[in-house]
């Protein structure tokens, strides 16, 4: 009897040894993520839904670019309805050295002036929805600096294999700055994608889940059409619906300009 | 109660309104109807509808209500040109503001924006702004200013559209825009009587006790293109900075008041003589960030200001001077969702004399918060504007919520205080409330 108690509990040891020891490390994962494919430049069309808690409606049409110049990536988005927010418009270059800050303008329509803004407001909401600039400008990917990570364990999340990532800001400053005291990922084990993401604020109270949807390939690469955003404590959703996704179109350098921001479409 | 409308009735009037301006525009008898409806499909429409209105806390007495209309159409024309229609229509049924002006009916904005090969050129009536500074102007002074509610309104509201040749070249990693502007049209001050007319001594050279002054008709340059203002501004970005230089040849928009003085029989005659005169303006511009501060700035020069002057033995009344102007900003967005900037605005006079309404050095400083709460749809702002020299100020309160994507809400206060002689004390006796509502589809 002891023997095969002794037994039982060798093989449960080894084989939970053998499981962790398959699991990726996050650091493994969040290189994974970051080597995905993304063309070398995109334009798309978006469309906001922001839905406040009473279930009153905001809806934003907007059309962005996006190119890589060597590893910076910059990217300008521009605000086609409504009226109130028309013409504004948003560049950012994302360098790749994580001690160069990134630079940031918008255009203001009413100012008619393009505004340096500072990028370590990464943690504020971007322009009315649930995400943040931080959010906006990484995309589907990733700050490997700003985090460690975790693999906690596989899971099958809606019919996909996924592994669950624990990421948590490496210090109080960086938590601050970016408004989250961790993030639970769901990232698909296939197509190294965020399917879900739970963000909880620096407190340890949950803030918000993060769905990506309707996740297809277009041109060759894996692409979210659907970006939904539930706020749990605000109870305010965000819903960015993707449309006309073309890579590596060509999309003119001058796109990335304050000339091209005041300009407008 | 307010008028909210609904997305059907908005969408049809819309289209309504879009065609009847297409037509009106662009529709010859000759077109075709394919032409016509080729352009309706290009053709984007919205409106911005404002009523406001403004009490005075002295008294209660209603200051100003106004319905201003702003229909504003683009048509694409071709791959990568448009044609920009912004029409203003504007009704006060106060006489406080504008007491001989009770309706305005204007063509406010209308340009063409093309491209030739990578430059991009803009021909016709439009709004130029260069500088990087908030509420005070150092190199935004391309466009001349309505000050018919003083520096209350929206500078994108109150500056006089020009027509204006406007172009941009990229060359390398800079921007060359160069701007000819034959357009003479300068700042349009607030009407003798109206609420907001100049009267500070700064501002108003105050004549000898008991003489009698005359104003003649203002000298005003009417030569199309020897008079016209012209100028560069080369910008770039590098190693983080937002950089340019800028240089405008150009007539002062506030005209410069020319003294002549006869004694006679009956006694001290005083004429005064406004004349628009020429300068050169050279300046630049910088920005940054550093963190969660942003540093900006601006510096002009102006080579050839005119001050007037209360010597009674200078010949004209006035004395040439250089003027050097700069402001300095940090905004800081350290806190969510909030943005807290201040600004250091100085004006010096390299020819400074005794008796010139202005002294040599003249400091201003600015400090504002905004905070936006529930997603952005509600927003508070106050903005302080005080002069250290004159010890006189303006303090904004300002509340805004946008209701729905159409309709915007907002109440807030504008309050001078300190010196009666100076520029914003002069203002003191119209402290006022204002609300108002903006209609944008």
């Amino acid at each position: 009897m002891n023997t095969t108690k002794t037994l039982l509990a060798t093989l449960l040891i080894v084989s939970s040894n053998t499981m962790a020891n398959t699991l990726p490390t996050g650091e493994q994962i969040a290189k994974n993520i970051n080597a995905r494919n993304e063309g070398i430049s995109l334009s798309r069309k978006m469309r906001m839904v922001l839905t406040d808690k009473r279930g009153k409606e905001r809806i934003r049409e907007t059309v962005s670019y996006r190119k890589y110049f060597g590893n910076e990536k910059r990217t300008v988005i521009h605000y086609l309805t409504p009226r109130n927010i028309k013409k504004t418009a948003f560049l950012t270059f994302d360098y790749p050295e994580a001690e160069k800050d990134d630079d940031q303008w918008l255009y203001l329509p009413a100012m008619r002036k393009v505004r340096r803004i500072s990028a370590s407001d990464r943690g504020d909401y971007f322009l009315g929805t649930d995400f943040t600039y931080e959010d906006i400008k990484k995309e589907s990917k990733v700050t490997l600096e700003d985090y460690t990570r975790k693999t906690l364990r596989e899971e099958d999340l809606n019919g996909n294999p996924t592994y669950v990532l624990k990421a948590t800001p490496v210090n109080d400053e960086v938590a601050e700055e970016l408004g989250y005291g961790k993030v639970i990922k769901w990232i698909d084990k296939n197509i190294w994608m965020s399917r879900k993401s739970e963000f909880y604020d620096v407190r340890g109270k949950p803030l918000k889940t993060i769905y990506t949807e309707d996740i297809k390939k277009v041109d060759g690469i894996w692409t979210a059409h659907r970006l939904k955003v539930d706020n749990h404590k605000t109870g305010h959703k965000t819903l960015f619906i993707f449309s006309d996704v073309i890579y590596d179109k060509e999309v003119r350098d001058d796109f990335f300009t304050q000339r091209a921001l005041r300009r407008g479409l | 109660m307010i008028f909210l409308p609904n997305v059907h009735y908005v969408a049809a009037c819309k289209y309504l309104i879009r065609s009847c301006l297409v037509l009106t525009i662009f529709a010859s008898p000759v077109a075709s109807a394919d032409t016509t409806a080729t352009l309706l499909d290009n053709t984007t429409f919205n409106t911005r509808i404002e009523g406001e209105w403004a009490v005075l806390t002295k008294d209660g007495s209603t200051q100003k209500r106004q319905l201003m209309i702003e229909p504003e159409l683009k048509t694409e024309v071709g791959n990568d040109s448009s044609i920009t229609t912004i029409v203003r229509l504007r009704m006060d049924e106060k006489d406080n503001l504008s007491p001989s002006d009770h309706s305005q009916t204007e063509l406010r904005e209308f340009y063409l924006n093309t491209s030739i090969k990578d430059s991009i050129v803009i021909l016709g009536k439009q709004q130029v702004v260069w500088g990087k500074s908030d509420g005070r102007k150092v190199l935004d002074i391309i466009n001349p200013q309505d000050f018919r509610e003083f520096i209350l309104d929206d500078f994108d509201q109150s500056r006089i559209p020009l027509w204006i040749v406007n172009t941009e070249i990229p060359i390398n990693n800079v921007t060359l825009q160069l701007l000819l502007i034959p357009d003479q049209t300068y700042h349009k001050f607030a009407t003798p009587g109206s609420s907001y007319q100049i009267t500070s001594p700064v501002i108003i050279p105050p004549g000898p006790v008991g003489a009698s002054i005359q104003t003649k008709p203002t000298i005003t340059p009417d030569k199309i293109l020897q008079d016209a203002d012209a100028g560069f501004r080369l910008s770039t970005f590098t190693h983080g900075w937002d950089l340019s230089l800028n240089y405008l040849y150009h007539y002062d928009d506030t005209p410069v008041l020319f003294r002549t003085i006869n004694i006679t029989a009956s006694g001290l005659n005083i004429d005064i003589t406004p004349q628009y005169k020429r300068t050169h303006l050279i300046g630049g511009t910088f920005s940054n960030t550093f963190g969660a501060l942003t540093l900006r700035g601006e510096l002009g020069y102006l080579t050839d200001k005119y001050i007037s002057t209360t010597n009674p033995f200078d010949t004209d009344g006035v004395v040439k001077t250089g003027e050097l102007k700069y402001v300095l900003g940090f905004d800081w967005y350290g806190f969510t969702d909030t943005l807290l900037s201040t600004q250091i605005f100085q004006t010096y006079l390299d020819n400074h004399k005794t008796n010139m309404i202005q002294g040599q050095l003249n400091t201003q400083i600015t400090f504002l918060i905004k905070q936006d709460y529930i997603n952005k749809t509600l927003h508070a702002e106050m903005l302080v504007l005080h002069d250290i020299d004159y010890e006189d100020g303006m303090l904004r309160l300002k509340l805004s919520y946008e209701y729905n994507d159409e309709i915007n809400v907002y109440a807030g206060t504008d309050m001078f205080y300190g010196n009666k002689d100076g520029l914003f004390g002069q203002f003191k006796e119209t402290d006022r409330f204002v609300s108002g509502i903006i209609i944008g589809f």
